[in-house]
């Protein structure tokens, strides 16, 4: 069966049952996105999935960093690879930089963090964290987060480069391309493929 | 049972006898100042007393009765040294404690927390053995009725040297109307106006007094005769005149036998600084800092000013902080002392701000950046800031405070491109295939590291060099792109050396 036929069959079946489709968003690709549309309840876990080394996990975090915010943003660094030069003086100010050096050490901290419920919004960057690394993380890590969030009123947000969260409130996944042009001269954008309404992501 | 009155009989005396280690069946007085002969008795001790002496007895009659007894004159040094010594034992009790007198003391317990009556009396006669005086200790419902319980022995619990120390628990504090109307002559607390009427009344026992009625009572003799009735039934619940003394906000408590882990310090050290900060607040001050000290077995010591992030009174945030510090260190040996001292410090009241968040929580927020500094080490965490330098990957780290103040450089550092990076900590040496390019070679393809590929574009050079006069340093860098849209920053330091640096996007 053709592509074409497959999709056309879904349409169908779509418009005779809409009850059965429901929760369920068709996402055009490659969307613009905007970080300050991202919405992050105090108390949930949310993740963006950045597949590739180049598409836009730095970028992501550096419009974070330019949201005006009373409190700091808590930046766990899971490979010690921020760059403060990057991202300049200002946007320095509102992170509260914490430096890991393998994932285990910056999942304990995001557990302090999130216990703890000061500071409203905890990012957790595993971005380049090997997949080996990543398998060691057990599960349960994941469900503890979400009831201490949920005690605490404190947002976690987790930089990945595979979907690692159990039932996030809200996963993105970026996509973005950037080519060497983008560096100084073009202004970066930030693009994302596929995102997963609240609804479908706690499905 | 809210009040409690500790009380030293004889205590001039008894402070004597302990100095001179007295034996407790030697019949003992104390003697007013002045000649011999014109002197009188002041205080007995008990075996004085079984032999029919009595306070106000002239000296020579009390030798005709007594000729073994044992005369002292007073010590007013040796008796002031005592009263400190049992002012501090009330105050390790309670810090609502009134001077009643010179030899009693009412205690408020209503803050203390204990199972029973007779598990804090038996806990705070054992406290009072350091005194190596005889105590009597009474509960109470009433200030006055636990005052007259605790002049008799009776009706009181007990500490005596016979020689050695006994602890008595008496929990007949309902059998104290029948003690003698006598028993209120030894307090100027409860003067008894008209006593010889009532003798002659045939009024022997405080009951008689209780079962008049008090109407008639007030009419007869007057208004103290009722407020005595009222005392003595408890209706009469006066306030305490709480003593406040002018001393440092420290405690030390020893361990016996030396404890090995940091549990029973913990236990300890809620309840001493449950007493240190109820002393602060009665002072209107709160603790800026808790300065700890232990002592171990082999010698050694330990001591640590843990400081907070804001001026608190509750003890259970500097029980947290005492306990992620002990957490955190090697215990050498047993500990068998440890010394607590608060630092007082006028209390914080700042007002939230309508349109700004704050903490919720400083200390917490303080427990938790010390148990952060744990896990990753206190020069690993802080708000960055790109160092004023021209050296790639330099910046600052300044520790954040609980209170978050932080002042930002006054020049401002711009972002060094548009696309921030990922940097690679430490540089990563690869092997590169290069081209002479004039000065600088150029790239042509990574050869080794995780990232290998011919270069598709490549942007730079971009020469840098600093400190020639002390650690000179020169590389140039390369912006690449290889396949799949891989933006990576390589760096090259003569002559040969290339490396990995970042990886932008």
């Amino acid at each position: 069966m053709k592509i074409s036929q497959i999709a056309d069959l879904r349409k169908q079946l779509q418009e005779q049952f809409p009850g059965a489709h429901r929760g369920f968003v068709e996402e055009p690709e490659d969307l613009s996105f905007d970080p300050a549309s991202l919405s992050l309840p105090g108390g949930s876990l949310n993740e963006v999935v950045a597949p590739g080394l180049c598409s836009g996990a730095s970028l992501m975090i550096s419009e974070l960093l330019g949201q005006e915010r009373d409190l700091p943003l808590a930046l766990i660094d899971g490979r010690d690879s921020f760059d403060p030069v990057s991202y300049g003086s200002e946007k320095c100010g509102r992170v509260f930089w914490i430096r890991c050096r393998e994932a285990m050490q910056a999942i304990q901290c995001a557990d302090l963090l999130l216990r703890d419920g000061n500071l409203p919004l905890v990012l957790l960057d595993l971005h380049l964290t090997s997949e080996r690394e990543l398998r060691r993380i057990p599960a349960s890590v994941w469900h503890r987060f979400r009831a201490e969030a949920r005690t605490s009123g404190a947002a976690l947000l987790a930089l990945t480069p595979r979907p690692c969260l159990p039932s996030p409130h809200s996963r993105f996944t970026l996509s973005s391309t950037f080519t060497l042009a983008h560096i100084e001269r073009e202004s970066p954008t930030l693009r994302t493929a596929a995102a997963a309404t609240p609804a479908a992501a706690q499905s | 049972m809210s009040y409690a009155a500790l009380h030293l009989p004889a205590l001039p005396l008894t402070s004597l006898l302990a100095r001179e280690q007295a034996d407790p069946a030697c019949p003992a007085a104390l003697l007013s100042s002045g000649k011999r002969e014109k002197s009188a008795i002041l205080f007995l001790n008990e075996a004085a007393a079984r032999h029919d002496l009595s306070v106000g007895m002239s000296t020579t009659r009390a030798l005709a009765r007594c000729p073994d007894l044992v005369l002292y004159d007073a010590d007013p040094t040796l008796e002031a040294s005592a009263k400190v010594e049992a002012l501090e034992l009330v105050d390790s009790f309670t810090p609502d404690y009134e001077v009643t007198g010179r030899d009693i003391f009412l205690l408020d317990l209503s803050t203390v927390l204990f199972a029973s009556p007779e598990e804090w009396l038996q806990r705070a006669l054992e406290e009072g053995r350091r005194l190596g005086l005889p105590l009597n200790l009474a509960l109470a419902e009433t200030p006055d009725l636990a005052h007259l319980a605790a002049l008799s022995a009776r009706t009181s619990s007990t500490l005596r040297y016979r020689p050695k120390s006994e602890i008595r628990i008496s929990s007949e504090a309902s059998s104290l109307h029948q003690l003698p109307l006598s028993l209120l002559g030894r307090s100027s607390a409860f003067p008894l106006p008209q006593a010889d009427l009532l003798e002659l009344w045939g009024l022997a026992r405080l009951s008689d007094l209780v079962a008049l009625p008090r109407q008639g009572l007030a009419e007869r003799l007057g208004p103290d005769l009722a407020r005595l009735h009222d005392i003595l039934t408890g209706k009469h619940r006066r306030l305490l005149q709480l003593h406040r003394p002018t001393q440092g906000y420290h405690t030390t408590h020893q361990f016996e036998p030396p404890i090995a882990g940091i549990d029973p310090i913990l236990f300890m050290a809620r309840r001493l600084l449950q007493v240190l900060c109820q002393r602060l607040a009665s002072h209107q001050r709160a603790a800026e800092s808790l300065h700890l000290a232990l002592s171990f077995e082999n010698g050694a010591a330990h001591s640590r000013h843990l400081r907070q992030s804001e001026p608190t009174l509750d003890p259970d945030i500097l029980l947290r902080s005492l306990h992620t510090h002990l957490d955190g260190i090697q215990v050498p040996a047993p500990v068998t002392e440890c010394h607590f001292r608060l630092s007082a410090t006028l209390p914080r009241h700042s007002q939230h701000q309508l349109f700004q968040r704050g903490l919720k929580d400083p200390h917490q927020f303080a427990d938790t950046l010390k148990r952060l500094s744990g896990v990753v080490g206190i020069d690993q965490l802080g708000i960055p800031q790109p160092a004023a330098s021209y050296q790639p990957g330099l910046f600052e780290l300044h520790p954040l405070e609980a209170d978050l103040k932080f002042t930002p450089s006054e020049e401002p550092v711009l972002p060094s491109g548009r696309l921030p990076m990922k940097r690679q900590r430490p540089p990563l040496a690869v092997h590169v295939a290069s081209e002479k390019q004039g000065r600088h070679p150029r790239p042509l393809a990574l050869l080794t590291g995780p990232h290998q590929g011919t270069i598709r574009e490549a942007r730079g050079p971009f020469p840098l060099s600093g400190s020639w006069w002390e650690a000179a340093w020169q590389q140039s860098e390369w912006d690449i792109e290889l396949p799949k849209n891989l933006l990576l920053q390589v760096t090259h330091t003569p002559p040969h050396d290339w490396h990995l640096t970042g990886v932008y996007g």
